[in-house]
């Protein structure tokens, strides 16, 4: 059964279902058929050019930008002038590309999640190129959640295997970053560093959600700065995309879940009934702190804080899942 | 730089993945239109096959979504055009309803947001896994089980099943056009 399932509303509700979704009538794929071959007879359109939608932008914004941080040290003006988010953002960025190049076979990120609907939990990834472990404690904090309990059951935490589970079987278990612009490792090593050609190719690559080119971009940008070995250059190139976002606005000082100071930049997007998004982030260093996600009302509804990020040799040996070899635990068990 | 797609077989994802996406259709819009705007996903994912993602099944939901809101969309324009021209329609004809479900259910179901009724729907009727429903809006997988769990105890509220859960305000809507989504 599939773990929500185990609810009693959502049980209803199944139950209820006007369309149970069934094998088609013998006219129904005999149509769909026909569509099919129509399909195949269909030689498909040529690919879209590299999207240059915020690429002017993105230079003109990065350059004053540069030009105006500059202006501002010679002057002195930091100290007395109100920061803009661009301004904190591209500080962030010049930081960035100064942290230090480090390697290993995984790329480790361990994230302290707090929602408002779940007992806090944790989310430990080991990112080798070829897969690698996740020891994601979400599906022990909704079932207790279900449950009315505030205990994780430490049965349903397991090692996870990524090349088993979380990549595509035909893609040779290839791990991906950035969510939806799903970039793999070698490709995150191409990606260029330049403001605008990474704004052009993320806004190309990334699978557009309906919600806009800011909210894609938003997406795509902090998807990588999150959970992804992108060298300095990449992070300080990622910083300086987020800077040419329209509608990223700074929020000041504050401090994240785990008490480090930082600056709180966000993205409103309640105008689509989207809330809102924030970053927290040391400008000092360019170091991403953790991400909200604000319902729009302004209610905190999820906080990840990224507590560490760094490569490792070694990763912990993948366990089977909760529900057997080859089962998926959300889909049934 | 461009990553080739896998050498993933239009014709097996279509033939796997089209009785699904016609029964989601089939739940949320006209029965005379769901084996066109099941046609014009498919469609749409030929003309896009070398761009989609890995993942194709909730890509083609994510699809099939964007067609049904707007085809709630253009019906809800032409029902405001028929009640100025002052015709009659049946006000059941079109949205995700229940067919068999007990009255209370119906009463819940109908006081619930656009918001709630479509994630739960997205778990209890299609069929989708969290990670398939987050993919499909555009979220992460945390963000979709806060949205879900929300509109689960609000449905559980209205039903009078606990009266213990802290439950959120509720937005009294009882359109079913798909106007807008959490992340």
């Amino acid at each position: 059964m599939n773990n929500l399932m185990r609810d009693r509303t959502l049980r209803r509700v199944t139950e209820a279902n006007p369309v149970p979704t069934s094998t088609l009538t013998a006219d129904e794929s005999a149509r769909a058929e026909l569509l099919l071959q129509d399909l195949s007879a269909t030689s498909r359109p040529a690919r879209s050019g590299t999207s240059k939608r915020w690429g002017t932008k993105a230079r003109a914004l990065v350059g004053g930008g540069v030009a105006l941080l500059a202006a501002a040290v010679g002057g002195g003006l930091l100290v007395t002038a109100p920061a803009s988010a661009e301004q904190i953002l591209l500080e962030a960025a010049s930081n960035a590309a100064l942290q230090p190049v480090e390697e290993g076979r995984y790329w480790y990120v361990r994230t302290e999640v707090d929602t408002s609907v779940t007992v806090p939990y944790q989310r430990e990834i080991w990112l080798a190129r070829d897969g690698g472990v996740l020891r994601d404690e979400f599906l022990a904090a909704e079932a207790a959640e279900l449950d009315g309990s505030e205990v994780l059951d430490p049965a349903l935490i397991r090692n996870q295997d990524l090349g088993q589970n979380y990549t595509d079987p035909e893609a040779d278990g290839t791990t991906t970053f950035g969510d939806n612009v799903s970039v793999t490792w070698d490709e995150l090593e191409e990606l260029p560093s330049d403001p605008e050609a990474l704004s052009a190719l993320l806004t190309e690559r990334v699978t557009e959600t309906s919600h806009g080119d800011a909210y894609d971009l938003w997406d795509a940008s902090t998807g990588l700065l999150r959970e992804s070995p992108a060298r300095p250059e990449l992070r300080r190139g990622l910083w300086e995309v987020i800077a040419t976002i329209p509608g990223v606005t700074l929020d000041g000082p504050t401090t994240d879940a785990t008490g480090r100071d930082g600056t709180a930049v966000s993205i409103d997007f309640s105008s689509q009934n989207l809330g809102r998004y924030a970053l927290v982030l040391d400008p000092s260093d360019g170091r991403l702190l953790e991400t909200r996600y604000l319902d729009n009302d302004g209610a905190l509804l999820h906080t990840g804080t990224v507590v560490e990020q760094s490569p490792r040799d070694f990763a912990p040996k993948a366990q089977s899942p909760v529900c057997g070899p080859g089962s998926e635990p959300e889909r049934s068990c | 730089m461009v990553r080739p797609r896998p050498d993933v077989v239009f014709s097996e994802v279509f033939r796997a993945a089209y009785p699904d996406i016609l029964a989601f259709i089939r739940r949320r819009v006209d029965p005379a239109l769901v084996e066109d705007l099941a046609a014009d996903v498919f469609t749409i994912a030929w003309d896009r096959w070398e761009d989609v993602p890995r993942e194709v099944r909730p890509w083609l939901f994510g699809v099939a979504r964007n067609l049904v809101a707007n085809d709630h969309r253009t019906q809800e324009r032409r029902r405001r055009l028929e009640l100025r021209l002052g015709s009659e329609r049946d006000p059941d004809a079109d949205g995700t309803s229940f067919n068999a479900a007990a009255l209370d259910l119906r009463l819940a179901w109908a006081r619930l947001n656009d918001t709630d009724r479509e994630a739960i729907a997205f778990v209890a009727w299609d069929g989708l896994t969290g990670r398939e429903a987050a993919a499909v809006l555009g979220c992460t997988r945390a963000a979709f089980s806060v949205r879900l769990t929300r509109a689960r105890r609000r449905l559980k509220h209205l039903l009078g099943d606990s009266v213990d859960d802290p439950v959120p305000a509720i937005t009294p809507n009882l359109t079913v056009a798909f106007k807008g989504e959490l992340p």
